[in-house]
């Protein structure tokens, strides 16, 4: 069953704006996330399974904007987003 | 006449049944939510020395009304929707609403959702916490239109296997059957 993050505003939070941990199916769509002190959004290292990050707009987060440690960013999709840096070029 | 008689005699049932229930109004914490409902926040709350609104069973609309639920001492989560065992289903909180840390009191989640299924948080903000929205072993959540700052970590979704309690609760049982079965 799916999960639906959107039209959220994730601005000026210390650390990461969203954390995605573990094995998960969830849509993350047309959310602000800027100026975190961390990364915008970021996915665990234990990688994610059915991940959707699409058309959201992360600016200015401390480390990276849009952060993706799984190879190839395998199990996830990014498109469509807004941001100035990432660590992959599967993130788009 | 007749259509008001059909009327009166069809609120009449339905009050008998139960199906027409006021919504229960929530003026202090810590209050934990055990029968399905509506519930309103109707004032503004400073919430220490542990949860503030804590809810334990499923078919739940908590709706904060515009209040403020602000960190007092001690204070841990501002509102959490979790049971010792199963799964929670059908879980709504809603806005607008704010929840916020005071001074050096801040919650170690503004909302936390453990072992939930199909829940829906919208309109709240979240400022000055831990975790602002904390979720884990939970699916098919609908998170929307809530705004997280200055929390240390704006929203965290964790593993979305809810089905894991339930394994783990068979297996606590078949070991208890076992004790009980050795002596004979």
């Amino acid at each position: 069953m799916t999960s639906t993050v959107s039209h959220n505003v994730i601005n000026g939070n210390t650390g990461v704006g969203v954390l995605i941990g573990g094995s998960i199916d969830a849509t993350f769509q047309n959310n602000v996330i800027s100026g975190n002190g961390q990364y915008g959004i970021s996915v665990s290292l234990f990688g994610v399974f059915g991940l959707k990050v699409t058309n959201n707009t992360a600016l200015a987060n401390g480390t990276l904007d849009l952060n993706d440690p799984v190879p190839n960013c395998a199990g996830s999709v990014w498109s469509g987003n807004t941001f100035f840096t990432a660590n992959q070029s599967c993130i788009h | 006449m007749i259509p008001n008689r059909k009327a009166l005699v069809c609120i009449g049932l339905l009050v008998i049944t139960g199906t027409v229930q006021a919504a229960t109004f929530i003026n202090a914490c810590p209050f934990v939510i055990t029968s399905p409902g509506d519930y309103l926040l109707a004032a503004n709350l400073m919430c220490g020395g542990g949860d503030g609104i804590t809810i334990n069973t499923g078919n739940v609309r908590l709706a904060l009304e515009g209040h403020t639920i602000t960190a007092g001492v001690g204070a841990k989560r501002a509102i959490v929707a979790s049971k010792q065992f199963g799964v929670l289903q059908n879980v709504r909180i809603l806005g607008p609403g704010l929840i916020t840390n005071s001074g050096a009191n801040a919650f170690s989640a503004g909302v936390f959702l453990d072992f939930v299924v199909n829940a829906e948080m919208s309109g709240i903000t979240v400022l000055g916490a831990l975790g602002g929205i904390v979720t884990g072993d939970s699916s098919n959540l609908t998170i929307t239109a809530n705004t997280l700052w200055q929390n240390n970590v704006g929203i965290s979704l964790g593993d979305a296997v809810p089905r894991f309690r339930k394994m783990t609760s068979a297996v606590t049982a078949q070991v208890f059957f076992t004790k009980i079965s050795a002596p004979r």
